[in-house]
């Protein structure tokens, strides 16, 4: 009898292990696995081009101005809040707010390793709740929290890097934490104390890392304060809400892309995008309630000199349509970052080619400008804000 | 006997210990590696480099042998 008792005890005690582990575990991880080949909320079909000034009418632009020391040549975030604009440079680690007639206000973040310091920033979001700007580093592995008057707040560490976030209205970070970590999965959402709380989009342990960020794939926030998130060498949109991953926009073209199922050999897509071989969504999107703008890299026409071929698109939710824009120089200089506030889409140029187009229709009404922007033109590039409405062709389609 | 025990519990701590530590930096160095792959206006071309900055658009292919 008493071996019998010892025994059960011993059961009884690996049951309850295993029932507190249970209990315990993150059963929302990996949750999305099986959701690849399910049918998306939106087919974006890209076929038709139009002229730029048909899709998209400019309302504003806004000319940065920067404090005597501050450098900022490669944009690559830009979130607008209220008035106020904020824009990262990831090559230079420099995030600066600016108002809305253009002039910096304040650089957040400091270089350097100590616990008030960044390593670099490789992407940015803001955190609604707190009020505050969340500072990711690639290299330290860390977020970051400061005031909007630029105050450091806090600082968390995580188990893994990423190369791109966003911040949910609660708080709720959204990592791409790349193809090299030891979760083997390409998205990690975490609480705002920095706790794992959920994992999507698995890829296998043998893929060949690259970051494609500056090419394909991105994550930001959708019209419902979701998260959208596209994997580099997919041509699908999910949206994730933290428990799940829903397919929302699926790209297509009657251009040869790259196959969905092999969206992880990711040196294999890097290899036909820059032989020009395939047509595929680039690293920029953003969505309001009615529309998709998203930036595009048609493949190689056969009578073309460059590889890249980059259009604007915009596709209507409303009636399924997707209008791109037809070849065109200045599109090629306007490709993002982009940034959406209720119905105006925000887009960066450089002031070189902004000066460059100077005289192309697109800017008629802006000649004054423009021309003021040349005259007060300082040694070194700057970029300039572009504010877009979508045009009437689309609004009455 | 209790002090070899308390001696196993600390080799085999130092030995968890140390395997996270070459965990940690094997990741590191090849998070170093890890291609960026970039578009060169200048160049109107693709290009990856090998770190994530300081690079520009050097046209530095990593090799897969390297990560």
């Amino acid at each position: 009898m008493k071996v019998n008792w010892r025994f059960s005890r011993k059961k009884g005690f690996i049951a309850s292990t295993a029932f507190v582990l249970f209990c315990c575990g993150n059963p929302e991880k990996n949750a999305d696995s099986d959701q690849i080949l399910q049918d998306a909320e939106y087919s974006v079909y890209v076929k038709d081009d139009f002229d730029l000034a048909k899709l998209l009418s400019l309302e504003s632009i806004i000319p940065l101005e920067l404090h005597e020391g501050s450098f900022f040549t490669n944009p690559y975030r830009l979130i607008v809040l209220g008035d106020t604009l904020f824009m990262l440079d990831p090559v230079f680690g420099t995030l600066l707010g600016f108002n809305s007639d253009g002039k910096m206000l304040r650089k957040y973040g400091t270089f350097g390793s100590g616990p008030e310091e960044m390593a670099d920033i490789s992407d940015f979001g803001f955190d609604p709740l707190a009020k505050q700007l969340v500072l990711s580093s690639i290299e330290e592995r860390s977020l970051a929290y400061f005031d909007l008057a630029g105050n450091f707040i806090r600082k968390i560490r995580l188990k893994n890097q990423s190369d791109m976030i966003a911040v949910d209205k609660n708080g709720l970070v959204a990592r791409s934490i790349t193809y090299f970590n030891e979760d083997f999965s390409n998205l990690e959402l975490a609480s705002n104390s920095g706790d794992q709380v959920g994992l999507h989009f698995p890829f296998p342990q043998e893929i060949f890392p690259i970051i494609l960020k500056n090419i394909s794939g991105h994550l930001t926030l959708s019209s419902n304060s979701k998260f959208l998130f596209q994997e580099p060498a997919s041509s699908i949109v999910y949206e994730v809400d933290g428990f799940k991953a829903t397919p929302k926009f699926n790209f297509g073209s009657s251009d040869d892309m790259w196959p969905l199922q092999n969206k992880h050999d990711l040196n294999g897509f890097f290899t036909k995008v820059a032989s020009g071989a395939i047509s595929h969504p680039t690293q920029y999107f953003e969505e309001n309630d009615d529309y998709l703008v998203f930036g595009w890299n048609r493949k190689k026409r056969a009578a073309a000199e460059s590889i890249v071929d980059f259009r604007i698109g915009i596709f209507d939710k409303s009636t399924g349509t997707t209008f791109l824009t037809k070849p065109d120089d200045l599109v090629q200089s306007i490709r993002g970052p982009m940034a959406v506030k209720n119905d105006l889409f925000y887009f960066v140029i450089q002031q070189d080619q902004l000066l460059r187009f100077a005289n192309h229709s697109f800017f008629k009404n802006f000649e004054n400008l423009i021309q003021s922007i040349e005259n007060n033109k300082k040694d070194h590039d700057l970029p300039v804000v572009l504010t877009l409405r979508i045009s009437n062709l689309i609004t009455k389609n | 006997m209790k002090s070899i025990f308390i001696i196993l519990i600390l080799l085999i701590s130092i030995l968890i210990l140390g395997s996270n530590t070459d965990s940690s930096e094997a990741m590191a160095v090849s998070r170093f590696q890890m291609p960026v792959a970039r578009y060169c206006p200048e160049a109107k071309m693709y290009a990856t480099d090998c770190t994530a900055e300081g690079m520009g658009c050097d046209l530095v292919k990593c090799k897969v042998s390297n990560t």
